[in-house]
């Protein structure tokens, strides 16, 4: 099964999606996520998603499209994974379940996708993202998210020293690390090509 | 409206959108071709990591320092992991990562020919971090821009992670240039193998690339292969001299006109041969790879076993 | 510290050290060829901290030695098999994946109940390096654990891989606990615990998990090998491991 994937960087920030992982079960996926996108420093926190239980549509389709839709109704072959869950999700709930509502806020800055921006009650994964548009009226969303808060598989607070700590002793996967050896070959990169600069008879060899 | 005019118009806004800068995401509307090439260059891009990880994994047992051992177990860890990055990306196109996985290990599917070339010495390492990796950066650097959100996304995180990879490597190289006479001929001995299978990792010159003007116009690559081969020649040819390792081409010069560095004759007819399965480790590639897969199919079936009795 | 305490503690941080180092070159053999990416991923991770325990206590030994860093690198590469100290469990080739994480875990709950002890050393160095090394072995814990329970409980065939793992691993993993020239004076010292109760805990805790996946672990009576004696498949690990910085003793890698 696939994972979907949100780390969360320090405490005062959201949990944002960062990417997904296979795995059997929710244990095992939260094991994966660690090892796939906490290799580096910055992680204190880790959510695990199955990819099923996240219904997912894009201000695009919404604006284009204002009727609800069934996977049915769908616009033509869009490669969504996520969105062709829909139908299943749809049928999911007839009573109030809390939804974790996930959104992307800008169309430049690459690194962000949609981050967690709370919850909202709800019938079903569409009222979700109508109570989350009512609920999260700024700055415009573009892409939005929503699952049943019960879905989220999370890391331990007291887990973070062991999960997530040592990877900041692991120094030698920074490039820092090799400063002498960069710095060194880059004076005399600058000194061979202002050699050959100022003598243009300079031999290749 | 007729259903052509619906798909000019829904490309023409689709090309202002990338015209604004703006990232395409996976529920976005995209035309067909773009979505292909995208799944065809994000899967590729995913088997080289994979495949990638052979060559060097090759020298982990035998890493001569606890230091060299630690730097190459991560580096060839990140390569995995970016396999992961990109074969995620790849599926949020629309298709799995077992479809993808089955087409490498069918043979079918192609990743960078670069991998099919076996390590024969400790200083291919350092030559394979430090130019291939190097190489790979530059190629990266230019997709780190793609319009493809999380293709975009992925190469930016990869390239951050890279950094490091080509660091170790060149740190080793300039090291045993200058070491005892036994690291210096292995490091030139790296240098003579590798150096042009590395000039031939940009792909083929310009004129004969078929694919570079549509992905070019589409945001996808934001430079020509022959671009992208010239910086990274300005940028290791003078670091190699400067480390008194000769560059094993007799034809290789310094344009004082253009102030660039030029290469002799890349040898194509070799290239094609590689990419159509006949390098000198294609079959032992793809062998080891099915060898993993097959050896690790009782181990999925058991985690899906228990997973499904919970 | 006099001359025996030294010299024995010498011969306990030796055999942790080798312990961790040889796990971590076994581990390592993975990377690129474990049954998911994923797990590619995670043994690498595995065995870079491994190899990082190995280097905490080498330095260690360094330390009492009055040498510099650079004896951790000699030990590894310039010494021959007589002379390591690491238990026979760990120099066996990785087998299945099923043998890899039993040993893991077997070992993973070897210094899950030695670290905690040993970071109450009265040797400053020691029982530092032992609480640092505890911090990550919370997640090979757990990774290994979890493995066990589904191998051990997936399917016939991965049971049975997990038994066929049991059977030749059992025997050996005493050896992590077999006594050593001089123990009772680093016991008497507060240096290091004693191992005999560890190894009751450590077959409590070992004993709970093969029952929960219904393996069996074989009848023997318990070895006494002692860590100075090895299989071949330690000399051929070595001569592949040190066969690069053998080619040029002088040179700085």
């Amino acid at each position: 099964m696939r994972y979907e994937i949100f780390k969360q960087d320090a405490p005062n920030q959201p949990h944002s999606n960062v990417g997904s992982v296979h795995a059997p079960d929710a244990e095992m996926a939260l094991m994966h996520a660690r090892d796939v996108y906490g290799r580096r420093p910055n992680a204190v926190s880790m959510w695990a998603v199955p990819e099923s239980e996240i219904y997912a549509t894009s201000h695009e389709e919404r604006t284009k499209n204002q009727e609800p839709r069934t996977k049915s109704q769908e616009p033509e072959a869009q490669g969504s994974r996520l969105k062709a869950q829909s139908s299943k999700l749809m049928a999911h709930g007839s009573s109030p379940t809390s939804y974790a509502v996930f959104r992307k806020t800008s169309q430049r800055r690459s690194m962000t996708y949609v981050a967690y921006a709370g919850t909202v009650e709800a019938n079903t994964p569409e009222d979700a993202v109508t109570a989350a548009m009512h609920k999260f009226p700024n700055p415009t969303t573009f892409v939005w998210w929503v699952c049943p808060e019960a879905a989220i598989s999370k890391t331990e607070a007291e887990a973070t020293p062991s999960w997530f700590e040592p990877a900041k002793d692991k120094v030698y996967r920074q490039q820092a690390y090799y400063g002498d050896a960069a710095r060194q070959s880059r004076r005399q990169r600058t000194e061979l090509v202002s050699k050959l600069m100022g003598d243009e008879t300079q031999d290749e060899a | 409206m007729t259903q052509a005019t619906d798909i000019t118009l829904k490309l023409a806004e689709f090309e202002t959108r990338i015209a604004r800068g703006e990232k395409i995401e996976p529920g976005d509307w995209m035309p067909d071709d773009y979505r292909k090439q995208l799944i065809r260059m994000i899967s590729q891009h995913a088997h080289s990591e994979i495949v990638g990880m052979l060559p060097e994994g090759n020298y982990i047992t035998r890493a001569p320092s606890l230091r060299r051992k630690m730097v190459l177990i991560a580096k060839v860890q990140d390569e995995g992991g970016h396999g992961q990055y990109l074969y995620h990306a790849a599926e949020t196109l629309g298709i799995s990562r077992d479809e993808m996985e089955q087409a490498l290990l069918a043979g079918k599917a192609k990743y960078s020919s670069i991998f099919n070339y076996p390590t024969l010495n400790w200083a291919d390492i350092g030559i394979i971090g430090w130019l291939v990796d190097g190489a790979a950066i530059k190629n990266q650097t230019m997709l780190a821009h793609c319009s493809y959100g999380p293709y975009s996304r992925a190469m930016v995180r990869i390239c951050a992670e890279e950094t490091f990879h080509q660091r170790q490597g060149k740190e080793m190289i300039v090291k045993y240039a200058q070491g005892t006479s036994n690291q210096r001929q292995m490091a030139q001995d790296a240098l003579n193998r590798w150096w042009g299978p590395v000039l031939m990792m940009f792909g083929p010159h310009d004129s004969d690339s078929p694919n570079s003007e549509v992905l070019i116009r589409w945001g996808v690559k934001t430079q020509s292969n022959d671009t992208v081969r010239q910086l990274f020649l300005d940028e290791v040819v003078p670091e190699l001299m400067a480390i008194g390792v000769q560059i094993p081409d007799p034809q290789l010069r310094f344009d004082a006109e253009s102030k660039h560095w030029k290469h002799g004759p890349i040898d194509w007819a070799h290239f094609w041969q590689v990419v159509k399965g006949n390098g000198p480790m294609n079959k032992e590639r793809l062998a080891a790879r099915n060898q993993a897969h097959d050896n690790g199919a009782w181990v999925r079936d058991a985690v899906t076993a228990y997973a499904s009795r919970k | 510290m006099n001359a025996e305490l030294t010299s024995t503690l010498d011969s306990r941080v030796l055999a942790l050290a080798d312990d961790e180092l040889i796990l971590a070159h076994r581990d390592s053999e993975w990377t690129g060829h474990a049954p998911m990416i994923e797990e590619d991923i995670a043994l690498a991770n595995i065995a870079q901290d491994e190899l990082g325990h190995a280097t905490l206590w080498y330095d260690i030994l360094c330390d009492l030695r009055g040498q510099p860093d650079e004896h951790a690198d000699q030990l590894v590469y310039f010494r021959d098999a007589a002379d390591w100290r690491n238990a026979q469990l760990l120099e066996l080739p990785i087998g299945d994946w099923a043998f890899t994480m039993l040993r893991q875990f077997l070992f993973d709950q070897f210094e899950w109940v030695l670290l905690p002890a040993l970071a109450k050393s009265s040797h400053i160095a020691v029982a530092q390096a032992a609480a640092k090394v505890l911090r990550e072995e919370i997640y090979h814990t757990r990774h290994s654990t979890a493995w066990v329970r589904r191998l051990g409980q997936g399917t016939a065939e991965s049971h049975r891989r997990m038994q066929t793992a049991l059977d030749v691993q059992w025997p050996l993993a005493s050896q992590l606990f077999v006594p050593m020239l001089g123990d009772a004076a680093l016991v008497a010292a507060g240096i290091w615990p004693d191992m005999a109760p560890l190894q009751q805990q450590w077959l409590a805790k070992v004993s709970e998990m093969l029952a929960e996946c219904g393996l069996v672990a074989p009848a023997t009576a318990a070895t006494r090998i002692s860590r100075h004696t090895h299989t071949e498949h330690l000399v051929n690990l070595l001569a592949d491991m040190q066969s690069v910085a053998r080619l040029d003793p002088q040179a700085d890698w």
